[in-house]
């Protein structure tokens, strides 16, 4: 698991309330009862707190899955 | 830049019911409408020298409120609206100091089709803006 999907993970598991949830790059919103629209909002700001980022919308709005966006994020940090 | 305050919102379950409360005391009930573009019930409340009032319910499965409600957090207030004359540069003013938008400006049947979004802040939660809210 790379760095960055590890501290991704973290925030994850924070924001959703669930202790053993594994992030993976092929985790979807389907994926996580809790993956609704405010929950998705509070994950970004939470990430771009974790990685001292600030995401576009036009960045975020058509993401996939968590490879989609831990790309978006290590993209962001290079 | 901070903008023209206008409303407290109250998330719940008891739709009919958190309004008999505010009318019990003493509020007037201005307008209440099901918003299936929201997918949710929707009242204005005021009370003359006080914050305007929206009680917001669920309406349907697949409505904004379903996380707060599964975590316990409502009933609860859990937004403040402000007015604003445009949306995107009061977003824009929003997004610079950390707020993202939840989605894009919608028409809000209970303010007349007036365009709504809200914007969540890490350490403030929910904040709606309301572009050129008509008179309740």
């Amino acid at each position: 698991m790379s760095s960055t999907l590890i501290r991704m993970q973290q925030v994850f598991r924070e924001v959703f309330d669930e202790d053993d949830l594994e992030v993976t790059d092929d985790l979807t919103a389907d994926d996580v009862e809790e993956w609704d629209s405010l929950n998705h909002v509070t994950l970004l700001v939470q990430l771009e707190q974790e990685f001292s980022i600030r995401f576009a919308a036009s960045e975020v709005g058509s993401l996939k899955n968590a490879g989609e966006l831990r790309r978006l994020i290590e993209r962001m940090m290079t | 830049m901070i903008w023209t305050f206008h409303h407290i919102g109250i998330g719940t379950t008891s739709f009919d019911e958190a309004i008999a409360c505010y009318q019990g005391l003493g509020y007037t009930l201005l307008t209440r409408v099901d918003d299936d573009g929201l997918s949710v019930r929707i009242a204005f409340l005021r009370y003359e020298g006080h914050p305007l009032l929206e009680i917001v319910a669920p309406l349907g499965t697949d409505h904004p409120l379903k996380s707060m409600i599964r975590r316990k957090q409502l009933p609860s207030p859990y937004h403040i609206a402000y007015a604003v004359d445009a949306l995107e540069p009061a977003i824009v003013a929003l997004r610079d100091r950390g707020f993202l938008p939840l989605g894009r400006p919608s028409p809000a049947k209970a303010l007349q089709g007036a365009r709504i979004v809200y914007l969540y802040g890490r350490t403030t939660g929910l904040l709606e803006l309301v572009e050129a809210p008509p008179a309740l």
